[in-house]
């Protein structure tokens, strides 16, 4: 197994963070939507 | 009525396929940013941050620029489609300025040494997206659709007013946050392979955002919110 650069940590917190922001208010966009369509 | 819902339908459709293509391009920035991009010499594998960071901020200070000239527009023409391109524009940059808002300090912390520091860039960022949250929680309790749009539409101003602000505050403050290496008036201070992520990133956040608008004003249509706003 491949050792993770040095702050890796902090790089995947960034980059799950924004997508999961991303997605969630995509998801609540959807769902509140659906609810007219 | 049912063409302005015909049409509000098909905004959201729109919206909605903007909107996946982005998150698409999201997941394809990051594959960019972790395997087609050299990692930074003096940061290291952290400076990686930078692709989500900026191109968040560029976009959340972008949008909010728009709600403010939404705003003026708003108040001079009275038209509620306005208001509600507006709120549908603040959630977004909300919503952007919130990754800023969290990449920033899991940035600083490897970088700087501290998750947080009370310097000016930062500072007027927090403002800036406490005034929009203010913006949208004055919005929601409002119940007057004309008052709503009148009220909200003079707080969007006043943060319009902040964002040149934020900006400049690099150049008008001791910061110890980096000077911008692409807006700025000489030639972009970043080797080719970074800067080529970083303007798919803003070119991705754009048309993610993009679609966040589309859906949020075509439902606010929907909803029919602020649909007397133009009443006054």
């Amino acid at each position: 197994m491949s050792e993770l650069p040095a702050n890796a940590g902090y790089v995947i917190a960034a980059y799950a963070i924004a997508a999961g922001i991303f997605v969630t208010y995509y998801l609540r966009l959807r769902a509140r939507a659906r609810r007219h369509m | 009525m049912s063409t302005d819902i015909t049409a509000s339908r098909t905004l959201v459709r729109r919206g909605r396929m903007l909107a996946l293509a982005g998150l698409a391009g999201i997941a394809g920035v990051y594959v960019l940013a972790f395997w087609f991009t050299p990692v930074e010499r003096t940061q290291g594998f952290a400076q990686k941050i930078f692709y989500v960071h900026v191109p968040a901020a560029w976009t959340a200070l972008v949008v909010f620029t728009i709600v403010g000239v939404v705003s003026m527009l708003y108040l001079w023409l009275r038209d509620p489609r306005l208001d509600r391109f507006a709120e549908a524009c603040a959630e977004s940059g909300v919503v952007f300025s919130a990754i800023m808002l969290t990449s920033g300090p899991l940035w600083g912390k490897p970088v700087w040494g501290a998750w947080w520091q009370w310097d000016a860039r930062l500072t007027l960022t927090l403002f800036l997206f406490f005034l929009y949250v203010g913006y949208l929680a004055l919005r929601s309790a409002l119940h007057d659709p004309a008052e709503r749009a009148r009220f909200s539409a003079v707080v969007a101003i006043l943060g319009l007013v902040l964002v040149p602000f934020v900006h400049l505050s690099v150049y008008l403050f001791r910061t110890i946050h980096p000077m911008p290496v692409v807006l700025k008036p000489s030639a972009p201070s970043l080797p080719d392979e970074m800067l080529r992520t970083l303007l798919v990133g803003i070119v991705v956040n754009t048309v993610l955002c993009a679609g966040f608008v589309l859906m949020r004003y075509g439902i606010a249509g929907l909803e029919g919110s602020g649909e007397e706003a133009g009443d006054v």
